[in-house]
C-alpha cells in the first residue's frame, strides 16, 4: 500500500483545513482584485468632483486667484495634487503662457499637453469667461493606485486572522474524533470495554455502535477460546493424571530390576507429556489473556519464588543462581504472568548452561523502565537462530534437551501483552558464547 | 485414616483408591457431588479429597454446602483446573489444600498428613530435612542423630529456615523473626549466626542464593 496517499486521506482535519484554506484565499483574491479596481475606479470620481467643485468655488469667488487682475489667464498650482487652474477672459488678450488651449467646450476633457496625460474641466461663466482646472492624469492615477493598493492590504491583513481561526474550529470540531481515537490507541490488545457515545457528534454514533457491537463479539470468542482452554487443561490432564498413578501403584509391586528401570522411563515419558500439556496452556492462556487487573507486583517475589522451585533442578546440574537487583522494583503485571516469564527463562539458562556455573537474573532500573536479563554461560544460541527461538515450537538442535519448545513463545506472548520487549543475545559478546534474554517489564511505581 | 474419595473419572479412582488401601486407609470413593454430601453427612471422616469437575453438583458447591452446614472436615481439592481464580475460589471456600492433578501419590499423601494434623492441633512438635532434626519442644537440633548445641538465636533462625524447606528468606525476614522489633540489629548479624550453625551442622545445612537471602535446601 502507498504509506503517503493513506497518510494524506487518514488526516479528515488536514482535507478539510486545506480544502477551506483554498476557498479562502481564492475569496481573499477575488475581494482584492475587484477591491482594487473598484477603489481605484472612485478615487478617479472623487477626484473628478474635485475638480468641479474647485471651478465653482472660483466661479462663486469663494476661492480668488489673486494674479488675475493683471493678467488675462491666470495659472495657479497645487505642487502636492499638480492643479492647474486658468481663467480665461475673452475681453482681455491671450497670454502666451496659457496652458490649455483657449477653445474648449465646457465639461470633461482628456488633453495631451506637452507631452504630458492631463484631466482638466472647464466651466464656463455667467460673464462668458472660462474656467479651466487640470490635473496630470499621472498623479490621478499614482493617487487612484494608492487607494486600490491599501484596500488590497486591507484585505491581506485580514488573511492570518481568518486562518488562525479557522485551524481552532476544525480543531475544536474535531476533538471528538481525536479523543475517540487516543482512547483506542491507548487500550491494550484485550480491553473490550465499550465505548461511551456521549459527548460525540451525531455523526459519529453509527461508528461508535459498529466498533462496540464488534468488541461484543470479539469478547464472546475470547471468552469461548478461554473456557475451552480451561475445559482441555481438565480433559488432557484427567488421562495423564489416571496413567501416572497408575505407573506409580505398578512401581509398587515387586518386579525385576530391568522391569524398574523400563517403568522409570515410562515415568519419565508421562512426565514430558504432563510438561508439555502444561506449556501449551500457559501458551494458550498467555495469548488470551484476561484484561489485566495487575496492580503492582514485586519482581523480587517473582524471581524468589521461581528460585525456589528452580532451586532442585539447578542443584541437580551444579548451577548456582543469583539475583542482581538494587533495590526492589513493583511492575504493572499479575505475579502469575511475572513468574511465568521468569520461570521459563531461568528454567532455559538452568537446562542450556555448562554444568557447575552460574546464572544470573540481573535487574537494571533507569527512569522508569525495568530490564529483567537472565544470562547463561552455555553455548549461546547462533545469531540465525536468535529471531527462530520465539517461533513456537523451535528447539535448538543438538542441545539433548527435551523441552517443548514453547517456553520463549509463551514468554513472547506475555510481554506482548505487556506492550513490552524481548531481546536474545550472547552473554559474552566477545567470545559469541552464553545466552543472555532480556525483557522490558511495564513499569510501575517503586515499591 | 478414613478418607473420603470423591472422583468421578473411573481410572484415576481407582488408581487412587488402589494408592490409598495400598497404605492401609480405609476410603469410600463416591463418584459424583450429591452422593458425596451424602455420604460427608452420614459419615465420620478424617480427610475428604474432592474433585472440582462432578456430575449433578460441582465440586465447588459440594465445598460451599458443607462449610454452610457446619462441616470441618479437612478437604483437599484434588482438581486438574489450575487456574488462579479456580484455587483461590477453593481455598476461600474453606478447602485446606489445593493440589494439581496430576500429582506424586507420596506428596499428595503428605498432604493429606499436614492438613489433618494441622485440623487437629497436634501440630508436629519436630522439624525433619534430611539428615537434620529440630525438635520444637526440647529446641534441641541433632545432625545424624548426634544432638549439637544451639543458641538461642541460633535455634530461631533454623527454626525460621526449618519450617519450609526450599523457601528462599531473605536478610530482613531472618531479622524479624531473630530479633526483637526494637532491638538494633548489626548489619553482619545474620551472617556471624549463619556462619556459626554451618560450623555446627555441615557446611551445605545452609544454602546461600546470592541476591535474595538463605534457604535450607529441600531434601527429596
Amino acid at each position: 500500500m502507498d504509506g503517503s496517499k493513506i497518510r494524506v486521506s487518514a488526516s479528515f482535519q488536514f482535507r478539510l483545513g486545506l480544502a477551506m484554506t483554498l476557498l479562502l484565499l481564492v475569496a481573499a483574491l477575488l475581494i482584492g482584485v475587484i477591491g482594487y479596481y473598484s477603489t481605484m475606479r472612485d478615487a478617479h470620481e472623487m477626484q473628478d468632483d474635485h475638480l468641479v467643485d474647485m471651478a465653482e468655488m472660483i466661479d462663486a469667488g469663494n476661492l480668488t486667484v489673486e494674479k488675475s487682475t493683471t493678467q488675462a489667464s491666470t495659472e495657479l498650482e497645487d505642487p502636492a495634487s499638480h492643479v492647474v487652474i486658468e481663467l480665461i477672459d475673452p475681453a482681455r488678450p491671450a497670454v502666451k503662457t496659457a496652458l490649455f488651449p483657449d477653445n474648449l467646450e465646457a465639461g470633461m476633457h482628456d488633453l495631451q499637453v506637452q507631452q504630458a496625460e492631463w484631466r482638466v474641466y472647464v466651466r464656463q461663466t455667467a460673464a462668458h469667461q472660462k474656467i479651466i482646472v487640470g490635473q496630470l492624469t499621472e498623479v490621478r492615477d499614482e493617487i487612484a493606485q494608492h487607494a486600490g493598493e491599501r484596500t488590497v492590504v486591507r484585505v491581506l491583513a485580514i488573511i492570518p486572522f481568518l486562518l488562525f481561526f479557522q485551524i481552532v474550529i476544525l480543531r475544536w470540531m474535531l476533538k471528538p474524533l481525536k479523543n475517540l481515537a487516543l482512547e483506542l490507541n491507548q487500550r491494550t490488545a484485550d480491553d473490550m470495554r465499550e465505548l461511551s457515545p456521549h459527548e460525540l457528534p451525531a455523526e459519529l454514533q453509527p461508528f461508535v455502535e459498529a466498533i462496540n457491537g464488534m468488541m461484543r463479539r470479539i469478547a464472546t470468542v475470547f471468552d469461548q477460546q478461554r473456557r475451552f482452554v480451561a475445559d482441555a487443561a481438565h480433559e488432557l490432564r484427567s488421562p495423564l493424571t489416571a496413567l501416572s498413578l497408575q505407573t506409580q501403584n505398578l512401581a509398587m509391586q515387586e518386579m525385576s530390576l530391568q522391569a524398574q528401570l523400563k517403568l522409570a522411563d515410562f515415568a519419565r515419558g508421562i512426565q514430558r507429556a504432563t510438561e508439555l500439556v502444561d506449556q501449551l496452556l500457559s501458551m494458550a492462556r498467555a495469548q488470551l489473556s484476561a484484561p489485566d487487573r495487575a496492580g503492582a507486583t514485586s519482581v523480587q517475589q517473582a524471581v524468589r519464588q521461581v528460585f525456589e522451585e528452580l532451586m532442585p533442578l539447578a542443584d541437580h546440574r551444579g548451577i548456582e543462581l543469583g539475583l542482581e537487583l538494587q533495590a526492589d522494583v513493583s511492575v504493572r503485571a499479575n505475579l502469575a504472568d511475572l513468574i511465568t516469564v521468569v520461570r521459563n527463562l531461568v528454567d532455559n539458562a538452568i537446562r542450556y548452561s555448562n554444568e557447575d556455573s552460574r546464572v544470573d537474573v540481573i535487574v537494571l532500573v533507569s527512569g522508569d523502565a525495568v530490564m529483567l536479563s537472565v544470562s547463561d554461560n552455555g553455548p549461546g544460541i547462533p545469531v540465525a537462530e536468535q529471531t527462530r527461538v520465539f517461533d513456537p515450537f523451535y528447539r535448538l538442535l543438538g542441545s539433548g534437551q527435551t523441552g517443548s519448545g514453547l517456553g520463549l513463545s509463551i514468554v513472547k506472548s506475555i510481554v506482548a501483552n505487556w506492550q513490552g520487549e524481548v531481546v536474545i543475545g550472547f552473554s559474552d559478546l566477545a567470545a559469541g558464547t552464553g545466552t543472555v534474554v532480556t525483557v522490558k517489564l511495564p513499569p510501575a511505581a517503586a515499591l | 485414616m478414613k478418607i473420603l474419595l470423591v472422583e468421578d473419572d473411573p481410572m484415576i479412582g481407582d488408581a487412587m483408591a488402589y494408592a490409598l488401601k495400598n497404605i492401609q486407609h480405609a476410603v469410600d470413593w463416591v463418584r459424583d457431588g450429591a452422593s458425596a454430601l451424602l455420604a460427608a453427612r452420614t459419615q465420620h471422616y478424617d480427610a475428604i479429597l474432592l474433585d472440582l469437575g462432578l456430575p449433578k453438583m460441582d465440586g465447588i458447591e459440594v465445598l460451599r454446602t458443607l462449610r454452610s452446614t457446619g462441616n470441618a472436615t479437612p478437604v483437599l481439592i484434588v482438581s486438574a483446573r489450575d487456574a488462579l481464580e479456580s484455587r483461590i475460589a477453593g481455598l476461600d471456600l474453606g478447602a485446606d489444600d489445593y493440589v494439581l492433578k496430576p500429582f506424586e501419590i507420596s506428596e499428595l499423601l503428605a498432604r493429606v498428613r499436614a492438613v489433618v494434623r494441622r485440623k487437629t492441633g497436634n501440630a508436629n512438635s519436630v522439624l525433619e530435612n534430611g539428615s537434620l532434626c529440630l525438635n520444637l519442644v526440647t529446641r534441641e537440633a541433632s545432625v545424624d542423630g548426634v544432638a549439637v548445641r544451639l543458641s538461642g538465636r541460633e535455634y530461631a533462625l533454623l527454626e525460621a529456615l526449618l519450617i519450609r524447606p526450599g523457601a528462599i528468606l531473605s536478610r530482613q525476614d531472618l531479622e524479624d523473626r531473630v530479633y526483637q522489633w526494637n532491638n538494633e540489629v548489626e548489619s553482619n548479624a545474620i551472617e556471624f549466626l549463619i556462619h556459626g550453625l554451618r560450623k555446627k551442622l555441615g557446611a551445605k545445612a545452609i544454602k546461600n542464593v546470592r541476591g535474595l537471602g538463605w534457604m535450607v535446601a529441600k531434601s527429596a
